[in-house]
């Protein structure tokens, strides 16, 4: 018999197009059955039919093992299967085909705070959620003083949550499911919330689950969370796995990924969207003042002209935020039209929007530019990789030298004395 | 002949295996594709039962919450429909077609109890999932616990209104200078009560399960309750329906209402405490329709659930 906490044999998990964002209504199911009634009966009150060409393969033949007290990172872009196979894993979706053993008590966490209710009390919250998570009021009550001290939200305790600031109440969130005991744990980017020091936090808590020989199978799109945690890394594309990588491999393996669609026109290229759309960006162009270039000298001047199509049926008061990430996939800066100058702007047929970046202190290398089309916090389109720019050396501070991107994110002025 | 349509079916069967000698706890789930309807997994339930509880808690918790009155509301929104309903009846001249001996608004009160619950089975019920669209996207947990603690909940708020009730006939029974009982027949009402919650259940799980499907529900499940109110008889006496004609003849309508399978359960709760005569067939059909509402909306529920996660 396997040893394995995880084995999955041969998972695919299909989806019919359209369906995860086109509701059904009565309408619709009339229609279908005027045109096709026995079937589509059965389609729609039985179940969804194989039909090669409307179906999505989120996953396609995935099989792989997770040894007892191994920490796996699943990388890969959007789209590429990841949060699909964590579903799967935690039983919130179903498989089309194949199989998974878990053996040991399974945790999942893909979202902090599932089940918070914002009228009740912190320590409500923690009960209903522990309760939610998966744990018996016993274990909540005797695990209550340790969740509260971790949180750092004990004067708050009787509040409701609703009052929390947004680091409050991810903090109590965490806090809950970082103690929940069980022996695979499954974890989707909840990391990536709360500020730095209770990131770290997290991160330590983490650890400390792993090294008492949990198994961890961990979703991330920072690749420095994933050099902190995981000892194998696997690769997904096009809902396929890699085999079982190394930390550098895996890191490598995606990166050379990443670069290979840079080549496609940006309206093209893959995005993520919260409700399905066709792609709204589809133009970017960078210039400097030697015109329309992708290289800009350290500390140069650059203008993003981003051009959008076709939202004008979007709603709400949109912004635009442009993040550039330097080769290890980390953000160093953002450019956002509600944060820099208060103006958000409504959908339209066809817009662009040109972004004035007077100096941009960047240390040499290139970098990838992100494009986030939001409502206020509500993401509508972002792509990532939507296009590159490449930051030159120059001789900014006179002394023919500059800290190298290794040594420094950004180039910035100062002078010693003493 | 739905060999077709099974094929793509996606469901996991979780089947605790025999220990496996390699996981400590000795927890193994297996995660796989099932066909066909699929049983409702009582054991899984009863492990969880206390998320059901928790969830209910939530539930009456939320609702109460911010009213000033808090939970008193529980408490004064049916008396205050009892007493508008009793002053229309007064006045529409029905207090004076009810059978027995009982005061008009204890009669009223006997049948608009059940009927708040049902009618709170139906629409907080039915729009159960769609209001808690996170716990079916971001977490696995039982599912039907989701519509069960509404009922949950809406029973909570039956039972204290129960206690006005009690009140309520305290207060007719001194009035009448103890003259008027209760019918010995209240002793049927737990049986009662658990038929009305049967049904409620078996209600609350098809319609939230056929609101994920159908969105067009979440604007039809208003109306229901709204014409429910006219269609059971709930709010005027049954007698309305027997036609005395000017030969003599009476026909005699009510043995229609058995179609509406509400209508008899709330009848039989006037039975319980006003004494007045059971309609047997009415009876009859809410407590098979119950039965059946129950086990068919389970079935039907675990049917699609394996859908919620991709459509919610």
């Amino acid at each position: 018999m396997s040893q394995a906490a995880i084995s999955i044999e041969n998972i695919s998990k299909a989806y019919k197009i359209g369906l995860e964002t086109k509701h059904d209504s009565f309408k619709s199911v009339a229609l279908d059955f005027l045109k096709n009634p026995r079937k589509r009966f059965q389609s729609r009150f039985g179940d969804a039919e194989e039909d090669a060409e409307d179906t999505y393969w989120a996953l396609k033949d995935v099989s792989f093992e997770v040894n007892r007290g191994e920490v796996v990172g699943l990388i890969g872009r959007n789209g590429a299967g990841k949060s699909t196979l964590l579903k799967v894993l935690s039983r919130i979706v179903e498989p089309t085909s194949g199989r998974a053993v878990m053996r040991g008590r399974v945790s999942s966490l893909l979202e902090v705070g599932t089940g918070f209710h914002p009228e009740l009390t912190g320590r409500e919250n923690i009960y209903l959620n522990g309760a939610i998570l998966g744990m018996k009021r016993d274990e909540i009550k005797r695990k209550f003083d340790q969740i509260v001290e971790f949180s750092e939200v004990g004067k708050f305790l009787d509040t409701q949550v609703k009052r929390y600031s947004s680091g409050m109440y991810v903090r109590l969130a965490f806090s809950v499911a970082a103690h929940l005991d069980p022996e695979i744990m499954i974890v989707d980017e909840v990391l990536a919330v709360g500020d730095q020091a209770f990131q770290q936090k997290c991160l330590g808590k983490m650890g400390d689950v792993m090294r008492q020989g949990r198994t961890i199978v961990f979703v991330s799109h920072s690749m420095d969370n994933i050099a902190a945690l995981c000892n194998t890394v696997i690769h997904m594309k096009k809902g396929r796995p890699s085999p079982k990588l190394t930390m550098e491999e895996g890191v490598r393996s995606y990166l050379d990924e990443a670069s290979a669609s840079d080549n496609l026109p940006l309206d093209q290229k893959p995005r993520t969207q919260a409700v399905k759309h066709d792609p709204i960006f589809y133009r970017l162009a960078t210039r400097t003042e030697a015109g329309e270039s992708v290289t800009v000298p350290v500390g140069g001047s650059v203008t993003f002209d981003v051009s959008m199509r076709g939202f004008s049926d979007v709603p709400g008061n949109l912004t635009l935020g442009i993040g550039l990430s330097n080769v290890r996939g980390q953000r160093v800066a953002l450019f956002h039209s509600e944060y820099h100058q208060g103006k958000t702007f409504r959908g339209a047929d066809d817009m662009t929007l040109s972004c004035i970046v007077p100096n941009l202190p960047l240390a040499p290398g290139s970098y990838s530019i992100d494009l986030v089309l939001a409502d206020g916090f509500n993401m509508i389109e972002r792509v990532e990789r939507a296009g590159a720019l490449e930051v030159l050396f120059t001789d900014y501070f006179g002394t023919g030298k500059l800290p190298t991107g290794k040594q420094s994110n950004l180039i910035l002025p100062c002078s010693f004395s003493n | 002949m739905s060999q077709i349509s099974m094929s793509a079916t996606v469901q996991p069967t979780l089947v605790p295996a025999r220990p496996a000698a390699a996981a400590p706890s000795g927890v193994e789930t297996i995660i796989k594709p099932k066909q066909g309807w699929i049983g409702v997994d009582w054991a899984e339930l009863v492990s969880h039962r206390e998320l059901l509880a928790f969830l209910v808690w939530r539930d009456v918790k939320v609702k109460y919450k911010q009213a000033i009155f808090g939970s008193a509301w529980a408490i004064v929104v049916p008396l205050v429909q009892v007493l508008i309903y009793s002053g229309i009846g007064i006045l529409a001249g029905f207090s004076t077609r009810t059978n027995g001996d009982a005061p008009y608004t204890v009669w009223m009160y006997a049948g608009l109890l059940p009927w708040l619950f049902i009618s709170a089975a139906i629409s907080s019920g039915g729009l159960s999932l769609i209001n808690n669209q996170t716990l079916l996207s971001k977490i696995y947990m039982p599912r039907l616990f989701i519509p069960a603690a509404m009922i949950g909940s809406s029973f909570v708020d039956m039972l204290m209104s129960g206690l006005v009730f009690c009140g309520t006939m305290a207060f007719f029974i001194l009035k009448s200078n103890f003259h008027w009982w209760p019918n010995w027949h209240i002793v049927f009402v737990p049986f009662l009560t658990l038929l009305l919650i049967i049904t409620a259940m078996g209600t609350a799980f098809l319609l939230s399960a056929l609101t994920v499907m159908f969105r067009d529900l979440r604007f039809i499940i208003p109306f229901i309750t709204q014409l429910g109110i006219w269609l059971t008889a709930v709010a005027f006496p049954q007698t309305i329906f027997v036609f005395k004609h000017a030969d003599g003849t009476v026909t005699d309508y009510r043995p229609w209402l058995a179609l509406n399978p509400f209508a008899g359960i709330i009848q039989a709760f006037r039975w319980a405490i006003t004494g007045e005569p059971l309609q047997v067939l009415q009876l009859t059909s809410s407590i098979i329709f119950g039965v059946v509402l129950f086990i068919f909306g389970a079935f039907y529920f675990k049917r699609v659930e394996r859908r919620f996660a991709d459509i919610a």
